[in-house]
């Protein structure tokens, strides 16, 4: 892939196997779990991209290996132009501010025993800049007012907020390093309907307003056509389809992802029950190869139409016997 | 409601926020709603006085005694209670009371700083086997586990004859064994935590092991460490006692409720105060350590703090 | 005659920061062989009412206050007693939980689990129990269910679990089925396997159900009727079409414009302002009215809105409340 100006974050064939062993002393490696298996892909700067797939496809294994939370197998990982793969642990540590992410628990992502303020002090203190009390204070009122948030209640605990609060406060606290990705793993997927739309308007308007690069994941496929500029489809650890959001969810080019699409169920009685759906057999598949038994092939992207990345139609599909069905 | 707050737009997009630290809303941590439920246990709240009682009692009690514990009066050996004695003399006519007082001082005290020892070893070297992982953390507990091997009885029997019997010696000994259990404990705790999603989001700040160590591994495992400390202290003192039963505790003349046990249980046919004082008061301050451990683990489980 | 027919459901909650009023007078009634989807976010008493009619609230702290739930015209299960209750859970009622790792035991291997409501229900020897357990997990999908039905509930996938789930509450044939969001915690496809399974199941015994969930696609393609919920009591309830193509309470038309799938792109989707009330203070009238940001009239904030029936199967709670347009909606 030639580069070009514009790229923000490259990946070139990454891939994240995790070892499967065997044995009490000497450990044979027996296969792996090949969570991540070569996916590419190039952002540009303010790009949001959503990533989806059905759990176990990869999507945030991949995920936590940009974070450099989980160090790559192989591949590189280029980031604004320096490669992050190659850097030691020391080097990724001091570059760690320049990208962030928000999970999906919002009761998991905060330290019950630390107060708002110390979270988000603890997060401002990452940009390095020497501030005295007074200023640290406003820089964490500012910060929460700019999620929504009312700055009185900064001395509050994560456990005295409501989920969507909660995840307002990671969002604060991602956004307090000033990095220039984020990436949001389901950041909505535990909230409830009303409030999933407040913190989609909130994330939209900030990733516009701070030229933030974001990577969307989520396995509700409507909300990654509403937010994300391009969508990638990953399928057992590699993508099979990428491509300009509304484009790829009105005019699938991979069986799969219309699978997919046909999964969502639309809110209105009239056409749901009218519509022709592709309903997929089985679970999808585990990322698990054992040596010796069926090899599985990497399968390349080709770009069919500027913009619009696609894996062998073929490719995966005949495993889950997709069947067509009307009511 | 909104608090009375400047706010007003400024040419960035971020507006200018005047905070007065005064109006900002207090927050109630997961020690202050711990407590609150503690308090409601009213056998758990019953046994912390009852423990607050014995440490006033055994530590600020001998110096409102007029006798010190060492005061002998070969006149007055091996009496009854009465008004001058409230517990009666031993064989040497000390005063019980007093006697039963430093004893206290000497279970109590080897139980809290035993405890207190083997819990910052133990914290310390579990959070960070559990946190570095890999092949750092099956070496450490490697160690423990051979260690937890040794008969802990017989090794203290061998240190307690080959050095002098010295109180330091005692504290030594008892803690360097209990920390194994805490590590194990902590352990277990931080491979749990390390998995949260405030820690890795920890780590993806950039900040150092060390700081997420402390700031972020260590207070959430104190609840834990909290209860079990509660419920070792009286592990220690019966273990403490039970050294003096077999003649290896503290020193003579320098009583401990286990050696006073002892003393009693040699005289118990006649003089039978001797044993029911000092078991009695042992008796009780266990329960009530146990059972404040057990109300602590009820107050600090999480489970109910979420609502 | 109505299958079940529920009246004034009410059930309080005894919390330490007061009384949490999370069902309020709801009622609703289902015909045989029906589906009623019940929505609402959480918070709104869609789970607790299904709880309080199979008498699975634990008392304390949860208390029913007041209601009946008639089923079939003669037993009111409020009232049953725990001997009879017994004998309609898993017999003539079913449920199937949300999440599928838990409402399995761990450590029963799922044959087991499965066989014994047939033993307990209709007294079926073990084998007899066991041919039976067998085909009821070959007719919710499963493969090569005779050797894997001695597995462990762990040994299967997420989907697999909830299969052997609705496998457990279909065994007994029974006549209502209620199914608390059970595809929430699924894959997309999954859950289209799903649904489609539990609707073909319902539909060869004509089994009435009752389907709990927040998401509006998933009634809209499984539900007859609808009731939504907010704050304890129901807001509206008719046909799905009725809800769906007319909905008249703000609620129900604010939650439906919400939806992502409706947004634009590069335009703030619609929220609804301020937040769901705290239920443990009382609410004199209208509870969401009381939501910040919202303009009201200020009809029903002193007295409870009463439900106004609209058309025979249409009927919606007054209120008396002004939904944003779309162009003033403030994304903090």
């Amino acid at each position: 892939m030639s580069e070009t100006e514009d790229d923000f974050l490259v990946l070139d064939d990454v891939k994240t196997w995790f070892p499967v062993t065997e044995g009490l002393i000497r450990k044979r490696r027996i296969g792996e779990v090949r969570a991540v298996d070569g996916v590419s892909f190039r952002l540009r700067k303010g790009e949001i991209l959503g990533l989806v797939g059905e759990s176990g496809c990869g999507k945030t294994t991949l995920s936590r290996t940009i974070m450099q939370l989980q160090p790559a197998t192989s591949g590189r990982i280029f980031l604004e132009g320096s490669e992050l793969t190659a850097l030691d642990r020391r080097s990724i540590r001091r570059r760690r501010t320049q990208f962030q992410m928000i999970f999906q628990d919002p009761y998991a992502s905060l330290n019950p025993r630390m107060t708002i303020f110390d979270t988000l002090a603890e997060a401002i203190g990452t940009r390095r800049e020497k501030l005295g009390r007074d200023e640290l204070l406003r820089e964490v009122g500012n910060l929460m007012l700019t999620v929504g948030l009312n700055p009185g209640q900064m001395r509050k605990y994560p456990h005295e907020f409501s989920g969507g609060q909660r995840q307002r406060i990671a969002i604060a606290r991602a956004l307090a390093p000033r990095p220039k990705l984020i990436i949001a793993d389901e950041p909505v997927s535990a909230l409830d309907v009303s409030i999933q739309s407040q913190i989609l308007n909130l994330l939209s308007r900030l990733t516009r307003e701070m030229q933030l690069t974001m990577i969307f994941i989520s396995h509700d496929l409507s909300v990654v056509k509403y937010i994300a500029d391009r969508i990638a489809v990953m399928y057992l650890g590699q993508i099979v389809e990428l491509g300009e959001a509304v484009e790829l969810m009105e005019r699938p080019r991979h069986p799969y992802t219309g699978a997919l699409i046909s999964a969502i169920p639309i809110p209105d009685p009239k056409r749901e029950r009218a519509r022709k759906r592709v309903i997929l057999v089985g679970d999808p598949p585990s990322p698990l190869v054992i040596r010796g038994g069926a090899e599985r092939e990497s399968v390349p992207l080709r770009e069919i139409v500027p913009g619009h990345w696609l894996a062998d139609p073929g490719a995966f599909i005949a495993e889950r016997r997709p069947k067509v069905l009307s009511r | 409601m909104i608090p009375p707050i400047q706010v007003s737009a400024s040419e960035s997009r971020l507006p200018v926020v005047n905070l007065d630290p005064a109006q900002l809303e207090e927050g109630s941590s997961l020690w202050a709603d711990a407590w609150h439920r503690l308090k409601k246990n009213r056998l758990a709240l019953l046994s912390f006085w009852i423990v607050v009682f014995m440490g006033v009692f055994c530590f600020v009690g001998p110096f409102l005694s007029p006798y010190s514990y060492i005061d002998q009066d070969l006149m007055r050996t091996l009496e009854s209670p009465s008004w001058a004695h409230p517990f009666g003399t031993d064989d040497l006519g000390r005063d019980q009371l007093t006697r039963l007082m430093v004893g206290g001082r000497v279970s109590l005290g080897v139980g809290i700083i035993a405890t207190v020892v083997s819990l910052m070893i133990g914290v310390v070297f579990g959070a960070v086997a559990a946190y570095l992982g890999g092949k750092i953390d099956n070496a450490m507990m490697r160690f423990v586990d051979v260690l937890y091997a040794l008969p802990f009885t017989i090794f203290v029997i061998l240190l307690m004859t080959i050095f002098e019997r010295s109180i330091l010696l005692l504290f030594v000994v008892i803690g360097a064994v209990e920390w194994l259990t805490m590590a194990r404990i902590v352990r277990g705790q931080v491979q749990a935590l390390r998995r949260q999603e405030f820690v890795e989001a920890a780590i993806s700040l950039g900040l150092s092991t060390r700081r997420i160590l402390l700031r972020h591994i260590i207070p959430n495992v104190l609840g834990v460490v909290v209860v079990f400390a509660t419920l070792t202290v009286p592990a220690v003192i019966l273990l403490e006692s039970f050294l003096s039963f077999l003649g290896l505790g503290v020193q003579a003349p320098l009583p401990s409720w286990g050696s006073l046990i002892k003393l009693g249980s040699d005289n118990i046919q006649q003089f039978p105060h001797l044993l029911i004082v000092p078991s009695f008061f042992f008796s009780l301050t266990l329960f009530a350590l146990n059972f404040l451990g057990d109300g602590l683990r009820d107050a600090l489980d999480p489970k109910s703090s979420r609502d | 005659m109505p299958f079940l027919e529920i009246k004034d459901l009410t059930t309080h909650f005894h919390t330490r920061n007061g009384v949490v009023r999370a069902v309020d007078g709801v009622s609703f009634f289902l015909r045989r062989g029906e589906t009623l989807g019940i929505v609402g976010e959480s918070g709104s008493g869609k789970s607790v009412t299904c709880y309080s009619m199979l008498g699975l609230i634990p008392t304390p702290p949860g208390k029913i206050v007041a209601g009946s739930a008639l089923l079939d015209g003669t037993t009111d299960l409020l009232r049953a007693s725990r001997k009879e209750l017994r004998k309609i859970r898993g017999k003539r009622i079913a449920m199937i939980f949300q999440d599928p790792m838990t409402s399995l035991n761990p450590y029963l291997r799922v044959s087991t689990q499965l066989i014994e409501p047939l033993q307990i229900h209709e007294g079926c020897s073990k084998k007899e129990a066991l041919k039976r357990a067998v085909s009821a997990l070959e007719e919710v999908g499963i493969t090569e269910a005779a050797r894997r039905i001695h597995a462990y509930p762990h040994e299967f996938s997420g989907g697999m679990r909830q299969r052997v789930m609705i496998a457990m509450a279909l065994i007994t044939a029974p006549e209502l089925l209620i199914a608390d969001e059970p595809t929430t915690a699924l894959d997309v496809t999954v859950q289209a396997q799903i649904l489609d399974l539990i609707r073909e199941r319902q539909a060869a015994r004509n089994s009435a159900l009752i389907l709990v969930t927040h998401d509006l696609g998933v009634v809209a393609g499984m539900c007859d009727r609808i009731a939504v919920m907010y704050a304890g009591k129901i807001v509206e309830t008719g046909t799905a079409e009725d809800v769906f193509e007319s909905p008249l309470h703000p609620y129900t038309v604010a939650l439906q414009r919400s939806i992502p799938s409706l947004g634009i792109k590069g335009k703030p989707l619609y929220t609804i302002p301020g937040v769901p009330p705290d239920l443990s203070r009382p609410i004199p009238g209208d509870a969401f009215a009381l939501r910040k940001g919202l303009r009201n009239g200020g009809k029903w904030l002193h007295t409870p809105p009463p439900l106004r029936q609209v058309s025979e199967t249409h009927w919606v709670r007054e209120c008396d409340v002004e939904l944003p347009a779309l162009e003033e909606v403030k994304d903090v």
